[in-house]
């Protein structure tokens, strides 16, 4: 009895100090651009399948300001989150009512960026991804084009260049999974 | 026998009543007694455009704060109605959400829901004005379909738009 009675502080203690240690290990690196937005995921350190999907589209076109990609890595469950873009030190972000409501219904949206210093210089669509047979996966790709006052650009003409792009990518995109595979 | 159909009566009396305060519950308004012009504008619409399933009209009436409602539309019974975060979401961002209703499979019947800013004759966003498109293609998520049915909600809110002086003349009185 006295044995456990000595043996269970210590083991506590033990475990407390392993899982402090390990949660500084795990410790969520901020994205100094946005710190209002809590981190609720940390990106494996090899680059992803979506890392690159982002980085190609962002050399390949100068109309667009950013792209972001948001979806529940595999293992997590309600966890919503960046998991990759053009912004990677943004990468864990939690994702916003608006990306969780596309990718979890599957509608697209045009935000004009209405009451906000962007107004009138970017619109995103948030669009869900597809597989190659026409189905949605539940992943929301945020896209940025540059707009001016004087573009006279409507809705469509921010929707349709963004569904283009997700549907380009869709040979690409066959699962969630495929999304986190590492890098070749 | 007798004891079953007592119980189940009971029980529709008990559902029914439970029924009743949660739908008034989801009310956040009450319309004036007379018909409002947006209610005449949601009446022409519909009159004009048979291929809409409906229409509907939504932010916050005049002198209310923080209250968002249908305040008009082709489902009188909905008028008052509170709206959900998404119809808050596009009042309060301007954002526009084209829903192909993808797997929504108790629809009944079949729709394309577009949600978009309402807009005076200024170009001002000015609340939410939802178009619900009946007989979809058996596709709609298709890209094309999706560009087209957003396409077709601009024309008519850029129409509704050169009807509206303001915001607050959706709430005039009209015949």
């Amino acid at each position: 009895m006295s044995i456990i009675r000595k043996f269970v502080p210590t083991a506590t203690l033990l475990l407390a100090m392993c899982t402090a240690a390990a949660v500084h290990a795990q410790e969520i690196p901020r994205a100094p651009s946005t710190p209002q937005t809590p981190k609720n995921w940390v990106g494996p350190k090899q680059k992803i399948v979506a890392q690159v999907l982002v980085d190609e589209l962002i050399a390949s076109r100068p109309d667009i300001m950013s792209i972001t990609m948001h979806a529940t890595p595999p293992g997590e469950k309600e966890v919503y989150t960046m998991i990759a873009g053009s912004f990677p030190d943004r990468i864990g972000n939690q994702s916003s009512p608006g990306d969780v409501i596309t990718l979890k219904k599957g509608v697209s949206q045009v935000e004009s960026k209405w009451g906000t210093p962007d107004y009138q210089k970017k619109v995103s669509t948030v669009l869900p991804l597809k597989d190659v047979k026409g189905n949605y996966l539940p992943v929301a790709m945020v896209i940025a084009f540059h707009t001016s006052p004087t573009s006279g650009k409507k809705d469509t003409d921010f929707l349709a260049p963004g569904l283009a792009i997700r549907d380009a990518l869709s040979p690409r995109t066959p699962s969630v999974d495929a999304l986190f595979a590492p890098a070749q | 026998m007798k004891k079953m159909i007592g119980c189940a009566l009971a029980m529709a009396a008990v559902l029914a009543f439970n029924a009743t305060p949660a739908s008034a519950a989801d009310k956040n308004w009450t319309a004036p007694a007379h018909r409002i012009y947006g209610q005449k504008l949601s009446d022409d619409t519909m009159a004009k455009h048979p291929e809409l399933l409906s229409v509907t009209l939504h932010g916050t009436p005049p002198g209310l704060s923080e209250v968002y409602t249908m305040f008009a539309g082709s489902f009188p019974d909905r008028i008052g109605n509170a709206d959900d975060p998404d119809d808050i979401d596009v009042i309060k961002k301007g954002i526009t959400i084209v829903d192909p209703r993808w797997k929504r499979v108790k629809d009944n019947p079949k729709k394309v829901v577009i949600l978009m800013p309402m807009r005076d004759a200024k170009g001002e966003n000015v609340g939410l004005v939802v178009y619900a498109f009946k007989n979809p293609p058996a596709m709609p998520h298709v890209s094309e379909q999706e560009i087209e049915y957003l396409r077709k909600a601009t024309v008519l809110r850029d129409d509704l738009a050169k009807l509206i002086p303001s915001y607050n003349a959706l709430f005039d009185a009209v015949k």
